[in-house]
């Protein structure tokens, strides 16, 4: 079957692919592995595929998953893989009636080079035999699976890639409890760098139950771009009387089914464990049911094997491994000295640099293999995602093809043939472009930059390359030389105004200067305020750094979480844990030295303003801030009562619109709401817009709060502001609710929208800052 | 020929990862140590106070030129040709929890009870949608017909209007009432579904 064949039925139905081999045989008594049994006994293998069309499978796996050479080197078989391949699809085939037939290709055992010993050849070399044969066979499809390391499954999806663009590839990593693959992939991570690759779907399978694996699942399908396939086990097995045994059964293995779904799945199998009465029970199931379709999230980050940085924070780029005016370092890389770049490294990620730019400078007397064992020993062992600024195009192709995850490409400049070069190397291998602000020639002007970004974006248009998928250097000129850093600056708001990203090469900007750390720092101030996203700088520059955290705070941007919060006896830590009796006895220990009113203001208040940060921010979840809010309103009750005069920051009206039923959501926004002192009026739910009003001139609030969950009930908000209007009273709304966005609160007549249950708060603070 | 499941709590088997994704512990795949007591507690309330009741009954389907009806309605949208224009036949399904869950819920944000009231209705919305699987599985495994996903009014472009209908059809045998102009079910963990059987 050709692979736009498979790919127009899949957007059509859900498909049921087989279940265990290995396991089963085993159950049956069958010791000897599965490529084994296929030249010994294929009757065996014929019956068990025959038996799972039979419980509805749409697709089966040829018995192949360990038939890789290096795999079967390890059972001395080695000498039979084009037979055992070979002679597995024959059996499929003659099993397979109208059931489409997966070549199935598994991980060698072996990890790669610099953890392992396997170079990346060995591994392409490997699946290509392997593959080949499979695509000789006709197969409708080819499945890698169970591969746990992202280069290892690159390395086989390129192998297939380059024998065959007709077949359906299927790319499948398998992951622990915890979310990670053995060597430390999460599933967000898996997606974004198989995102890049072509492959037809990506998906998990093995090492957890269908309960365990979902959540895995579910991640891997919000950000994939890819068709998903998924082949959880039978549980984790376990040891019974000496007989490994899966808890999982068919009929609880298959209510998960609808979860799946749910979760976009387009192919659903199992694994280990299981057998064709779970594929009979998945079968009845999925019965014919079209898949979901929804758009992933977009994510602009780049990857090593276990470390994602997502630009939507400020990204500091470490710029050390570069020999530019550094000869110890230029012989270093000339000897393939490893030590010297890995300490070089590990120094700048304790300055916190977020990624390593690799620049080998005189690439011509460095060796090929070397660059890519320091990309590689810096991505897998200090953890770092590169930015590959290597020029020479022999050397730049052999570091992105064996690149662990999704580097920066670093760089191309605005001129066609060039960029296509790049952008062609991008899309074989992964990765997001960085593209110069300039032609052939350096810019003089912001609008000799402006144009160059204007056309490097016409030119990836016309090359089919996203513009999520290339960051501009809008070009710093030393400022020494008497280039104006003005022009740098309006291109990097340009970029910003068009929803693009940034980087630039800080140190160029001071050079041939004196002080340089102060000029480097200065400018980093100003272009970080005017939208740059990121800098390739020296971490280890004290200056600079503290410059830029100042900045970043300046402008609101990320600001990491107070240590204080770690501690349990904070006011914080206390409020967190929910622990009200030591919350009470600490306001106490205050209230000895602070009166009432300040215990409020400068404590309880801005813990509490730190605690909608942190929820903001996702370092908590929802059940932690309500918990939050409870406890801290104890405290804010015990504080209040002390007053001569009852006083309150102002009052909140809350309620749920007119035929609306749904309160969770108000009710968490009211809890949030009095844990900051100010006293809420709930209204409860399923109010209508006339006592709401009544309630408010009654009450005379800072501001009125409306929550609507339904597309059908939002438009009862409308009835709210309009008798508000009506009645002349000015109030400002803030309206929340599942069914709304900030388009539509303004339409509805709201001044706020709240995305969150912290965002009323904010305005709440903003509403009594204006009013004194 | 209207059907009437009424189920144990106890049969309703929600995993736990299920419940603590539906609290906000996304990405986590468990209920954290410091709420598990919490958690503990108010699922065995929820198991106490839970009445779960499934009404089914079938209708015969006409499809023409892609539009579905049963009854005396029509099924519209992208959704529902997606799933239900090969029916041959299509199962309408009206669950509910009961009224008592919805007065505990409202009970505990009253006394203040903020982190119990949100884990209950946590709990609650899992419970009715995993006691509708235990039904939708019982209805696959009696049939040799293929079934098509459950689709709910409400989701895509499935328009809750429907809900209207279903009350119209079933509400009577479990006591489920619904708001005319939200389409809202009273009480609140209640949720209503088609599934679409074909050859």
């Amino acid at each position: 079957m050709k692979r736009a064949e498979l790919k127009r039925i899949l957007k059509e139905r859900v498909l049921v692919l087989d279940g265990a081999y290995g396991t089963e045989l085993s159950r049956m008594g069958y010791d000897a592995p599965p490529e084994q049994i296929v030249l010994e006994k294929p009757s065996v293998i014929k019956k068990l595929h025959a038996d799972y069309v039979m419980a509805g499978a749409n697709a089966i796996l040829t018995c192949t998953f360990g038939a890789n050479p290096m795999k079967l080197a390890k059972y001395g078989l080695e000498q039979h893989h084009d037979e055992i391949v070979s002679r597995a699809v024959d059996v499929a085939r003659k099993a397979s009636s109208e059931a489409l037939i997966f070549g199935d290709i598994g991980p060698t055992g072996e990890l790669p080079i610099p953890i392992g010993k396997a170079t990346f050849d060995d591994y392409f070399e490997n699946f290509k035999r392997t593959a080949s044969i499979l695509l000789h066979k006709g197969v409708d499809a080819i499945i890698l699976e169970t591969f746990s390391d992202i280069l290892e499954l690159k390395a086989a999806t390129l192998a297939v890639r380059e024998l065959s663009k007709d077949i359906f590839l299927i790319a499948n990593m398998t992951f622990n409890e915890n979310a990670r693959s053995l060597t430390g992939t999460d599933p967000m991570n898996f997606a974004l760098t198989f995102n890049d690759l072509d492959v037809d779907a990506i998906g998990t399978n093995c090492s957890l139950g269908p309960q365990e694996i979902l959540p895995i699942f579910e991640e891997m399908s919000k950000y994939s771009e890819k068709l998903l396939v998924v082949e959880p086990d039978a549980g984790s097995p376990i040891l019974h009387h000496g007989n490994v045994r899966y808890p999982v059964g068919p009929q609880d293995f298959a209510i998960h089914t609808d979860s799946f779904w749910e979760s976009k799945a387009n192919i659903i199998g199992s694994c280990c464990g299981s057998s064709p009465k779970y594929t009979a029970m998945i079968s009845k199931k999925v019965g014919k049911r079209a898949p979901i379709e929804e758009k992933p999230r977009k994510v602009f980050a780049i990857s090593s094997p276990s470390k994602i940085v997502d630009f939507k924070e400020f990204v500091a780029i470490g710029e050390r491994i570069n020999p530019a005016g550094r000869k110890k370092l230029q012989m270093a890389m000339r000897n393939s000295n490893l030590e010297k770049i890995m300490e070089i490294a590990k120094k700048q990620k304790n300055a916190h640099a977020d990624v390593l730019d690799v620049n080998f400078g005189l690439e011509q007397f460095v060796s090929v293999d070397y660059m890519t064992e320091v990309v590689n020993s810096i991505a897998y062992k200090i953890e770092m995602p590169i930015s590959i600024d290597i020029q020479l195009l022999e050397a730049l192709e052999k570091v992105l093809r064996e690149y662990p995850g999704r580097p920066l490409i670093n760089s191309t400049r605005v001129v066609e043939k060039e960029m296509l070069t790049k952008i062609r190397l991008a899309q074989k291998y992964g990765g997001i472009l960085v593209v110069l602000a300039m032609g052939e020639h350096v810019p003089t002007s912001f609008k000799e930059r402006k144009s160059a970004i204007d056309r490097g974006l016409r030119i990836a248009e016309s090359y089919n390359f996203p513009q999520n998928r290339i960051i501009f250097d809008p070009v710093i000129l030393a400022v020494g030389a008497g280039s104006p850093p003005q022009d740098t600056l309006n291109a990097i708001a340009y970029l910003k105004d068009n929803g693009l990203k940034s980087m630039v090469g800080l140190s160029n900007i001071s050079f041939g200067m004196p002080e340089r750390s102060y000029i480097n720092a200065s400018f980093l101030s100003v272009a970080v305020s005017e939208g740059l996203s990121a800098a390739i700088l020296n971490p280890l520059d004290e200056i600079v750094m503290g410059i830029l955290r100042s900045t970043l705070i300046l402008n609101g941007k990320e600001l990491k979480i107070q240590e204080e919060t770690k501690d349990s006896n904070s006011l914080i830590g206390l409020i967190l844990s929910g622990d009200e009796k030591k919350l009470l006895e600490k306001i106490d220990v205050i209230l000895k030295d602070e009166a009432p009113m300040e215990v409020i203001e400068n404590y309880l208040r801005p813990a509490m303003d730190e605690v909608g940060k942190m929820y903001d921010k996702s370092k908590i979840f929802l059940p932690q801030l309500i918990l939050a809010a409870q406890t801290a309103q104890k405290a804010f009750e015990k504080v209040q009562s002390l007053f001569t005069h009852q006083k309150s920051s102002g009052k909140f009206v809350i309620a749920t619109v007119k035929g609306d039923v749904h309160d969770i959501g108000k009710n968490i926004v009211a809890a949030v709401v009095k844990s900051a002192g100010y006293q809420v009026v709930d209204m409860g739910r399923d109010v209508p817009a006339e006592r709401i009003v009544d309630v408010v001139k009654k009450e005379r609030p800072l501001m009125l709060g409306l929550s609507a969950m339904m597309t059908t009930t939002a438009p009862k908000i409308k009835e709210v502001t309009d008798e508000l209007k009506k009645q002349k009273i000015e109030l400002p709304v803030v309206v929340g609710g599942a069914s709304l966005n900030e388009e539509l609160a303004k339409e509805l007549g709201a001044d706020f929208y709240a995305r969150s249950a912290t965002d009323a708060l904010k305005y709440l603070g903003m509403l009594k800052g204006s009013k004194g | 020929m209207v059907r009437i499941f009424n189920i144990s709590p106890y049969d309703i088997k929600v995993p736990e990862r299920v419940i603590a994704a539906r609290m906000g512990f996304k990405g986590l795949g468990k209920i954290p140590g410091e709420f598990k007591d919490v958690y503990e507690k108010v699922h065995e309330s929820a198991l106490k106070i839970s009445k779960p009741v499934v009404v089914v009954d079938d209708y015969a389907v006409l499809v023409e030129n892609e539009e579905i009806k049963i009854d005396e309605i029509k099924i519209p949208g992208n959704l529902a040709r997606s799933q239900l224009k090969k029916s041959v036949k299509i199962s309408i399904l009206l669950a509910t929890l009961g009224s008592k869950i919805d007065e505990e819920i409202s009970r505990l944000h009253k006394n203040g009870k903020e982190v119990e009231s949100f884990a209950l209705d946590a709990i609650g919305s899992e419970m009715i949608e995993f006691a509708v699987r235990y039904v939708d599985g019982m209805l696959r495994n009696e049939t040799e017909l293929k079934g098509s996903a459950r689709i709910s009014p409400g989701y895509a472009d499935l328009p809750i209007s429907l809900n209207l209908w279903f009350y119209k059809k079933l509400g009577n045998y479990i006591s489920v009432k619904c708001n005319g102009e939200s389409f809202t079910f009273v009480p609140r963990k209640t949720i209503s579904a088609f599934i679409g059987w074909s050859n």
